[in-house]
Order: C-alpha cells, then sequence, then structure tokens
C-alpha cells in the first residue's frame, strides 16, 4: 500500500455521526460536519468537554466506526484499509488488556502482529520507564503502569498515524513527561499524532496544533501560534464551548 | 487469514480462557454432579441404572457447556472490555475474522474439554456405562452447535444480557424439540417446530448418528460460525 503521498496524514471531511438513543429510532448526533487535517511529523491536541465527540471522531478515524455521512482518510487511504495495512496504532481511553498475560510477552504478540517489526519489547518498555516490570503480569499493574504500557504498544512498529484518547489520564507528572517525550519522538520520525486530553496546559505545552470540538461541532482549529493568539487552550476552551 | 497472526492470537485466546472463573467453575461442578449421579444410581427408580448414569452425564455435559460458552462468548466478544480490546488489537493490522476465530476457537475447544471431561470420568466411575464414541460425537455436536449460537449471539447483540438470553432461548428450544416432535404430527405447532429445528442446537440421540447427519451437523454448525464472524466484520467497536 502507498503511504499517499502528499495526502496529510490525518484528514476528515464533513464527518457526521449519530448514535440511537431509543427502540423508535431517535438518534442522538455526536458529529456534526467535522473537518480536521494533521500532517505527518506533527502533533495534533484534540480537546473539548465531555460528550463532544472527541473519542467518536478517533475511533472512526481508527476505522472502528464508520461515519453517516462525510469521509475519513488515512495517508489518502480509508481507515480500515490503513490499519489493515498497520498504518495505525489506537489507544483507547480505557486500554483493557488481557490481564493474565506479562507485559513483555504482550508487546512480542504484538511485534508478531505486525510482522515481526524491528526494535526488542524489552526496549520499547524501557522508553516508557516500564524496563524493569517486564515479567510482571498486566492486571497486577496500577491504571498509570498500564497506560504506559499503551504507549508502547501505541509505538510498535513505528505506525504512520497515532490515535490516542487520553493518553495522560491516570499518570504521574513523571509519567506525563515520558509520554510526551515518547510522543515527541514518535512525531520527530515521522508519525502524524492526535490525542485527546482534558489536560489543556499539558495539551497546550505538547501540540503542534489544536482543535477544539464542542457538542459535535467544530468549534476552533488552529496552530501554536492561533492558540498562544488566542490567549492559550484554557481561554479558547472557556470562551468557545457551553457551559 | 494468515496463519503468522493467528497462531500467537490463539495462545492469547486460550490464555484468556484458561484464566476465567467460569470455566473452573462449570469443570468442577460438572464432575461433582456427575460424581453425585453415579453414587445415586441406586435411586434411579426402575429405570436402567447404566444407562441413569449416562443420561446423566450426557446432560450435565450439555449443560454446563452451555452455560460455559454463553459466559465465556460474552466476556471474550461481547462485553465491553472484550470490544475495547478487539479495537487495540484490530487497529494493528490484524483482520476482523482472524480475532473472531482467535476468540471462538478457545470457548469450543473449552467446551470440547467439558465435555470429554465429563464423559470419561462417567466411564471411569461406571465402567458398566462405556457410553460409547457415538453418545460422545453425538454432544461434541450439541455444545458446538450450541457454542456457534453462543458466540454468534454475543457479536450480533448489543449486550450480554441479550446475547446470553437469546442463546439460552434457543438452548431450551433444542430441549422441547423432542417433546413436540413427539407429539401428534401434522400441527401447525410441529410445522413451525420443524423449522426451529434447523437452528436450534439439536441433534438425535447418539445411535443414530451416521456420517451423513454428521456431515450435516457440522454444516450448520459451521453457518452459524460463520454467520458470527460476518457481523463481526461490520459491528461497530
Amino acid at each position: 500500500m502507498s503511504n499517499g503521498g502528499d495526502a496529510p496524514a490525518i484528514r476528515a471531511t464533513a464527518v457526521a455521526k449519530s448514535y440511537p438513543v431509543s427502540w423508535r429510532g431517535e438518534r442522538r448526533p455526536a458529529l456534526m460536519g467535522v473537518d480536521l487535517e494533521v500532517s505527518r511529523g506533527s502533533i495534533c491536541a484534540l480537546a473539548g468537554p465531555n460528550g463532544a465527540g472527541k473519542s467518536t471522531l478517533l475511533r472512526i478515524l481508527a476505522g472502528l466506526s464508520n461515519p453517516d455521512s462525510g469521509r475519513a482518510e488515512i495517508c489518502g487511504h480509508a481507515p480500515d484499509v490503513a490499519a489493515r495495512a498497520g498504518q495505525i496504532s489506537y489507544l483507547p481511553d480505557a486500554p483493557e488488556w488481557p490481564g493474565a498475560v506479562r507485559l513483555l510477552r504482550l508487546l512480542d504478540l504484538g511485534r508478531r502482529l505486525l510482522g515481526g517489526v524491528e526494535g526488542e519489547p524489552a526496549s520499547a518498555l524501557d522508553s516508557v520507564g516500564l524496563g524493569h516490570l517486564g515479567s510482571r503480569r498486566i492486571g497486577e499493574c496500577s491504571r498509570g503502569e498500564q497506560q504506559r504500557l499503551g504507549l508502547a504498544w501505541a509505538a510498535l512498529g513505528r505506525p504512520a498515524v497515532i490515535l490516542l484518547d487520553e493518553p495522560f489520564a491516570g499518570l504521574d507528572p513523571r509519567g506525563a513527561i515520558d509520554a510526551a517525550i515518547v510522543l515527541r519522538r514518535l512525531a520527530d520520525s515521522g508519525a502524524a499524532v492526535l490525542f485527546t486530553s482534558h489536560f489543556l496546559a499539558e495539551a497546550e505545552e505538547l501540540a503542534d496544533a489544536a482543535v477544539l470540538l464542542d457538542q459535535g461541532r467544530l468549534a476552533f482549529a488552529g496552530g501554536r501560534g492561533d492558540v498562544k493568539a488566542a490567549g492559550g487552550l484554557k481561554r479558547i476552551f472557556l470562551a468557545r464551548t457551553a457551559r | 487469514m494468515t496463519t503468522r497472526r493467528l497462531l500467537p492470537l490463539l495462545g492469547l485466546g486460550l490464555t484468556e480462557v484458561v484464566h476465567q472463573r467460569v470455566l473452573r467453575v462449570c469443570v468442577v461442578a460438572g464432575l461433582a454432579l456427575l460424581l453425585v449421579a453415579a453414587s445415586l444410581r441406586d435411586l434411579s427408580f426402575g429405570l436402567d441404572q447404566v444407562r441413569f448414569v449416562s443420561e446423566a452425564a450426557s446432560a450435565l455435559a450439555c449443560f454446563f457447556a452451555t452455560v460455559q460458552s454463553i459466559f465465556l462468548a460474552g466476556l471474550l466478544l461481547g462485553d465491553q472490555p472484550a470490544r475495547a480490546r478487539a479495537a487495540l488489537v484490530i487497529t494493528r493490522g490484524v483482520p476482523r475474522v482472524d480475532w473472531y476465530l482467535s476468540r471462538a476457537a478457545p470457548v469450543l475447544a473449552a467446551c470440547w474439554v467439558m465435555v470429554m471431561a465429563v464423559h470419561v470420568t462417567a466411564t471411569v466411575v461406571a465402567p458398566a456405562t462405556m457410553m460409547g464414541s457415538a453418545s460422545l460425537v453425538t454432544d461434541l455436536m450439541r455444545v458446538s452447535l450450541t457454542t456457534a449460537f453462543a458466540v454468534a449471539s454475543a457479536v450480533m447483540c448489543e449486550n450480554a444480557i441479550l446475547a446470553a438470553s437469546l442463546a439460552l432461548a434457543l438452548t431450551v428450544a433444542s430441549l422441547l424439540l423432542p417433546l413436540v416432535r413427539a407429539s401428534a404430527p401434522g400441527t401447525p405447532a410441529q410445522v413451525g417446530w420443524s423449522i426451529l429445528a434447523v437452528l436450534v442446537p439439536s441433534f438425535p440421540d447418539g445411535e443414530g448418528l451416521s456420517p451423513s447427519g454428521i456431515a450435516y451437523g457440522m454444516a450448520r454448525i459451521g453457518v452459524v460460525f460463520a454467520a458470527g464472524a460476518a457481523a463481526f466484520s461490520r459491528r461497530e467497536l
């Protein structure tokens, strides 16, 4: 599969999605015509209040859910096609790891699923500060440790697009710094990173661009300079989202 | 589908099944009840004692395998954590059908182990029963079809309770089927049940199980598993 040439790594065009809420066919809109672009080698923060549609957008971009209308593309291809080609890495907000499996074995499984990609599972664990826990079962790890494991999993095989739902939730300050370093390293190696976060200060510091969703609509989109000029992500959030 | 991906995923599925409490509970309960049945065979009230133990073994094996398959299918494919886990793996280049197979096969294997454990124990505690391979094959086919329904229900239904109810309803229907078959032929109810007979996990008793019967049963099992795979490939995660 081609890498999409000059196409943005992530592109959503007028994406709309709604969910059924009753047996009578009533539906609640989750996304209403959202546009988004993230270029290769950059990090984009996706912010918004609870229920704004952030996770829905990530799932559509990961090929796990289909939009009602509009179009999502990863490196110029449909998301499910890109996922099958191993170009996507997606980490949900509450990853469900098999608790009985040891950390190293899980990463080794990931490596084998990706066709024996370069890099040892042990070094992937080292990069997120879990090198000393390789033989521990995942079920015995804390939430923060599992979150770090998620980052190691997401980084396996150097995917072109990395989609992370709340990657900083549950991390202590050192864990959050380590995570930011890992994400920056991945972006520097050419990956496009799109992550959701409620930690606006950390998101602003890390991201090259920010997108704000509110009630399924795009409330703001801009680069680091635009965010700064508007007084920061927190100020934009408070000004442009409904209470 | 590639072996390179499927084998490690199967290993993961088996590890998860082995660590599920429901598996251990069902195997222990099934064997314990069988031992009770064997020790109580003198209370078989005129029934042939050997037949009493062999029928108890068959019923226990099928009952606990059904319970097991419904729970395991929900835990491995149906409920929200199972979907979240699928999302993690599928986005790393794993075809959905590979993931589905790597979940369905360990559920089926666990149910087979359950059936075989009960049959072997019945033969050991009451050697005179010698249930025979036909009975074992019938029970394996029955629980395979039950498992296929449980897996397909877990994939198709939005929540685990609905999926379990659907699988349970089909199993109960299969138990009622022989009673309806014996009722007056040609009644509208019987016509309806004969249509349902194609769907529910019901097979003729072991003695008469012919090669064509086995082939027909295998085809039914395959169709239900394939329907589950088709539903999973379209499902939103």
